[in-house]
């Protein structure tokens, strides 16, 4: 049975373009599903490696994205000043290009509620997309 | 509009159009001293792929820095647009243009030549040396070579299946059949070629990770196996019962391997345009 599953895997990778790793979102502040009582002033991400942001927008509920500053130069750790947000659910949309000249992308959502309870979210790195 | 996906789009499409136009030449150089009826048909199915790929490819080119800004609006973006011109990209997609450009002129109506072709060839297989997931791995010196004949085969293989369709269709049977013969022979030791290529890159870009296959990427792949498996059945079909057939100068042989070919060109259009989407928009982590 073994050698069938490594057979069939093989059989798998045929005509294949493999892939190797990408930039992405290791961590955020605020953080992917979390819930925040106080409006943050910045939006803190750490990427898996350096890379250009090449756009960043955030939009609240569903409405129209509104550009961020991006740094200049490419970056591992981020910091894009917020503007003033109002109690809502907020997604925050990044895009950058490591290394490889490869374009990734990903959301973070996060809702800013005074009277809500905090909530940390979780940080889950797949959700990004190519 | 998702411009992630009108990128993959335009990539598959570019990806189909420039391994025809590869694939044709390739079959040119190596058999158009055997070709009467359907060599002039041929020439014009190089040309005028390479044509429309060039084309493509700039698109796809020029899509990029859309991708960055994230909106089609941001292909004005003159930053966005120095960027792509410093990345790989630029100087992948030059050879590109640089390589079907010579196709095209190779494969003009008044004559083929060979050497400009063979050089076209060559210009677009080496932009994959620059780009994609092997050009930036710690083992690429020898993982580019790898992917450079995996794409190679396939080209050949997909771009020689309307020259063959052609051939069956205007030759008479006799020198068909021996095209034909001549072109499985090479398949032969090629396919082979592309297969342990493919299974190298893959072993070792992912490290053999059982659970790629749970992910959009692994799912793909497995569509791609599957129309790989079917593939091979056909190529089997078509060496060891239609070839044979129409060499003894059955009426149907040819009506037959037309059908058999067709289905060839449908599934390797499939899995190329899941190889173009695969790598624009998903990778195994």
């Amino acid at each position: 049975m073994k050698i069938r599953n490594l057979v069939g895997f093989l059989a798998l990778t045929s005509l294949s373009m493999a892939a190797q790793a990408h930039t992405h979102l290791s961590s955020s502040e605020p953080a992917d599903g979390s819930v925040v009582t106080t409006a943050p002033k910045t939006f803190v991400a750490h990427f898996s490696e350096a890379a250009k942001v090449t756009a960043l927008t955030i939009s609240k509920d569903g409405g129209k994205e509104e550009k961020l500053a991006a740094p200049a130069q490419a970056t591992q750790h981020l910091s894009a000043a917020l503007p003033n947000l109002e109690p809502g659910k907020y997604v925050l949309t990044w895009r950058v290009v490591g290394d490889d000249s490869h374009v990734m992308s990903g959301k973070v959502a996060f809702t800013f509620d005074p009277k809500g309870t905090p909530m940390a979210g979780k940080m889950d790195e797949h959700k990004h997309s190519h | 509009m998702n411009i992630d996906a009108l990128a993959a789009a335009v990539r598959a499409a570019s990806f189909i159009v420039m391994l025809q136009a590869v694939g044709a030449a390739a079959f040119l150089t190596l058999f158009a001293h055997q070709l009467r009826a359907s060599g002039a048909a041929t020439r014009r199915l190089a040309r005028n792929a390479s044509l429309l790929a060039l084309l493509l490819v700039a698109l796809h080119y020029s899509l990029e820095a859309a991708r960055m800004g994230g909106e089609l609006a941001s292909i004005s973006d003159a930053d966005l647009q120095g960027m792509a011109l410093r990345s790989p990209l630029a100087l992948a997609a030059g050879l590109r243009i640089l390589g079907l450009a010579l196709i095209a002129w190779a494969t003009r109506p008044t004559a083929l030549s060979r050497r400009p072709a063979a050089l076209g060839i060559l210009a677009v297989l080496c932009a994959f040396l620059f780009v994609g997931h092997t050009a930036n791995h710690p083992s690429a010196l020898w993982l580019r070579p790898l992917l450079v004949i995996h794409v190679g085969v396939a080209a050949f293989w997909f771009g020689s299946l309307i020259p063959l369709i052609l051939v069956l269709r205007r030759e008479p049977s006799v020198r068909a059949s021996a095209v034909l013969d001549a072109f499985s022979a090479s398949a032969v030791w090629l396919v082979p070629a592309l297969f342990i290529a493919g299974v190298v890159l893959l072993a070792v870009l992912t490290e053999l990770n059982p659970n790629v296959l749970s992910l959009p990427y692994g799912k793909i792949l497995a569509f791609k196996l599957g129309a790989f498996i079917v593939l091979l059945g056909f190529a089997a079909l078509n060496r060891n019962r239609l070839a044979p057939k129409l060499r003894l100068g059955y009426a149907a042989a040819s009506r037959s391997l037309i059908q058999s070919v067709s289905c060839e060109i449908v599934l390797l259009v499939a899995i190329i345009a899941a190889t173009g989407v695969l790598t624009a928009l998903y990778s195994p982590e």
